[in-house]
């Protein structure tokens, strides 16, 4: 896949060479994308929640070294004075998907913000490894977020996927509670 | 301990250096037939298993390459330069192969025609007088296809070019199979053949898989089913490749390690036989990157005294220059192997910044011809799709003596052999004649710079003659080559001062140059079938007053320009009487 014609050979018809090329591993262009949630359930349970999510793809020196970052915010926003946010509802950060380096909803709170850079390099036909830097850092309310909050994890995983999807990846994280935090994972992070 | 074991070692790599040194010279005439076509019982089938194969020569293959003590210390032993290779087991004493059950010397001892090109081992033509009988259809492999009985009652295994790649499988398994033949290898007959579909018909004995695992009787359907993904020519008719049936009882393939425990005839580790190391080279010319164990037959076959002995084939050649049987070949192949962790631990630890030379494809120009060019090629680093024991063990000197057969090859030789691939559209015939020219000479620099390319080595009247290949393959001009030679006793120890012969310096140091054209003996020597050689041949006048009844030998290096000297080519030859000599041994330096 790495290595393949320009896109992929995939049907062949009309002396013609049909290709596409992979939504699930980009090299070019970017994401935005916006999440509304209501949630309403018992008499003081009522919030909002909000996910703002843009991702920018580009690729560094050849085909295939791909430069990928991430910005997430999540935001529960409570619908009147009496409203709560369920604990188990709110944002996180730690774990495979967020904040790589911590032990899943190691930061919980009622906003999240994550910025994530990775590159993302080759090593066989359908081998990838990567590179990430994650900061994040979990708070209630806006005014609480300061550069100096932030959480760090950084790491390196190789990814394997077939021909039309990610299969499956082995990452290792470290951050200053972490010294190697071994993760798999079943899915394309971002 | 591992002290003792440092000793050990150390030891060993001196024994094995040691045992190599000295010429071994005899007047026992040169071995050029290896008997191994006596009569044996017809050995069990070899089973191929596929999945198996490509395992264990991917990974087991690999890893207890490494746990091998004789292998690892011996590339030590070479790494350090204290430790020649092993060298193969089944050369002669010119250094050449001897015809056996696996080889024929051909094209490079005795060129071949342009016509013996063409035909190779024989065309595969089904006679179409009367109906084709499908006795079997072709489901498992890369290509479509049928075995059919013709009108004379020969049989034939018909394969199809997939849809959206007319005339590359075809063409790549009949102008492989044309080069192998020249080259010396056994292979099937194959052919591009056109043929109305209105003469096949189904034999009662053709059966098709079901899903559950069984067999049932073919019918129409099943055969339209084949059919409706070939594509017609104009006028009808379908394209596809026919191999003839090898006569004999098959009895399963040959891997390219070890022997077979029940073929007595079968003495040579396969690893260390020429032939199979320097195929190599030849596959490198041609891509042809499947060249593994799943593509050879052995063929329990009746001999000329009516003995029965095994003859190695080489089959399958749908794999070879720009195709891949089902589709082009991919860009890696030939650059690595399918998994290689060389080049997986290299792209992890470099971040990506190792960037593969063949990484970004090349457009294909001709679709016909497939995924086939030059511009990443290296011929020092060609593997094929899965690593290949023999291959591994390729020394610089099997290297060359696989060269030296791709040299042999003229571009008219090679346009005559593309011919046979019947493209339709000449343009890509005639850039595939270039791409195989062109690759050629590219193996030709990289092999005749590791060992010197003198050959051809006759001994008569009064001088010692040879060619210059790379001068014969127009890789070095001849008024730019000098050689320096020197005297040798039966020991191989210097006996004269060294001498230096060069076109513009001839008369200086008294010897004369004599075109090949001058000698019809020398050519009858080196050419039985008479096909002359557009080359000159170098004679060096043998010294007055030589002993009788000695051995005597000459050390010879080459020179381009001012270059560096070459690494050196021993030749002895025995000298019975004043103008009559025997030729007896050619060591070759690398």
């Amino acid at each position: 896949m790495n290595y393949q014609f320009p896109g992929r050979v995939l049907l062949l018809a009309d002396d013609r060479y049909y290709s596409f090329r992979d939504i699930a591993y980009a090299e070019r262009g970017g994401l935005l994308q916006a999440e509304l949630d209501l949630i309403t359930g018992s008499a003081d349970v009522s919030f909002l929640r909000i996910g703002v999510e843009a991702q920018r793809f580009f690729t560094l020196f050849w085909r295939n070294r791909i430069m990928a970052l991430r910005a997430r915010l999540d935001k529960a926003h409570r619908l009147g004075d009496e409203g709560i946010v369920p604990y188990a509802e709110m944002p996180t950060l730690g774990g495979g998907q967020r904040l790589r380096g911590y032990k899943r909803g190691r930061f919980r709170g009622e906003g999240a913000l994550l910025l994530s850079a990775e590159y993302r390099y080759p090593i066989w036909d359908s081998w990838n490894a990567y590179l990430f830097w994650d900061e994040g850092q979990v708070f209630d309310e806006f005014d609480q977020v300061e550069a100096g909050e932030f959480r760090s994890s950084f790491g390196a995983g190789i990814t394997l996927r077939t021909e039309k999807a990610f299969l499956i990846g082995l990452r290792v994280g470290h951050s200053e509670e972490e010294k190697a935090l071994v993760g798999f994972s079943l899915e394309q992070e971002f | 301990m591992m002290k003792n074991t440092a000793i050990a070692l150390i030891a060993l790599l001196g024994f094995i250096g040691a045992a190599d040194a000295g010429p071994r010279l005899t007047t026992a005439p040169i071995k050029w037939f290896d008997a191994d076509d006596r009569d044996i019982p017809e050995p069990a089938e070899i089973v191929e298993n596929q999945v198996w194969d490509i395992a264990d020569h991917t990974f087991f293959f690999q890893v207890g390459k490494l746990l091998d003590l004789g292998w690892t210390a011996r590339r030590v032993g070479n790494i350090l330069n204290i430790a020649p290779p092993r060298q193969a087991d089944d050369v002669n004493a010119l250094d050449e192969v001897p015809n056996s059950s696996w080889y024929t010397n051909r094209h490079f001892l005795y060129p071949m025609t342009v016509e013996e090109l063409k035909e190779g081992p024989g065309f595969a033509r089904p006679d179409d007088s009367g109906p084709w009988e499908i006795v079997a259809g072709k489901f498992e492999g890369g290509t479509a296809g049928f075995t059919i009985k013709d009108a004379a009652g020969a049989y034939f295994l018909l394969k199809f070019d997939s849809e959206g790649n007319n005339e590359m499988g075809s063409a790549a398994e009949v102008i492989a199979t044309k080069a192998l033949h020249a080259a010396g290898y056994n292979v099937p007959r194959n052919s591009v053949v056109y043929f109305d579909p209105a003469l096949l018909v189904i034999g009662p004995k053709a059966k098709v898989p079901t899903a559950d695992g069984g067999k049932r009787p073919m019918v129409e359907a099943d055969m339209q089913a084949i059919l409706d993904n070939i594509i017609p020519q104009a006028d009808g008719r379908l394209r596809c490749v026919a191999s003839k049936f090898l006569s004999g009882a098959l009895v399963g393939i040959f891997n390219y390690h070890g022997r077979r425990k029940d073929d007595a005839n079968d003495r040579v580790d396969h690893e260390h036989r020429r032939e199979l190391r320097g195929l190599r080279v030849i596959g490198s010319w041609m891509n042809d990157a499947d060249r593994r164990a799943a593509n050879t037959l052995d063929i329990h076959v009746e001999g000329a005294d009516g003995g029965r002995y095994v003859k190695h084939y080489l089959i399958d050649m749908g794999s070879a220059l720009g195709s891949n049987n089902l589709m082009p070949h991919m860009p890696k192949y030939g650059n690595e192997y399918v998994w290689d962790p060389r080049t997986i631990l290299l792209s992890i630890v470099s971040l990506g910044f190792y960037r593969k030379g063949w990484e970004e494809p090349l457009p294909m120009e001709f679709p016909e011809i497939g995924y086939f060019e030059n511009e990443t090629f290296r011929a020092d680093g060609w593997v094929p799709t899965y690593p290949n024991p023999a291959f591994e063990r390729c020394t610089n000197r099997d290297g060359y003596w696989g060269a030296k057969i791709v040299m042999s090859f003229t571009d008219e030789d090679i346009a005559a052999m593309v011919s046979m691939g019947q493209y339709s559209n000449p343009a890509a015939a005639r850039e595939l004649t270039r791409l195989l020219g062109e690759r050629r000479d590219m193996i030709g620099r990289h092999w005749f710079a590791r060992v010197n390319p003198l050959d051809h080595f006759s001994v008569q009247g009064g001088a010692l003659g040879f060619t210059d290949l790379a001068v014969e393959g127009g890789l070095e001009k001849a008024d730019e080559s000098s050689y320096r030679f020197q005297l040798l006793d039966g020991e191989g120890k210097a006996v004269e001062s060294e001498k230096v012969l060069a076109s513009g310096d001839l008369e200086a140091v008294g010897i004369d140059m004599i075109a090949a054209g001058a000698s019809e003996e020398l050519h009858r020597t080196v050419s039985v079938k008479g096909r002359p050689r557009s080359t000159r041949t170098l004679f060096l006048p043998l010294p007055e007053g030589l002993e009788r009844e000695e051995f005597h030998g000459y050390e010879i290096r080459t020179r381009r320009s001012r270059g560096k000297w070459s690494k050196q080519t021993r030749v002895y030859f025995y000298k019975w009487e004043d103008g009559r000599q025997q030729l007896v041994r050619v060591e070759r330096e690398e």
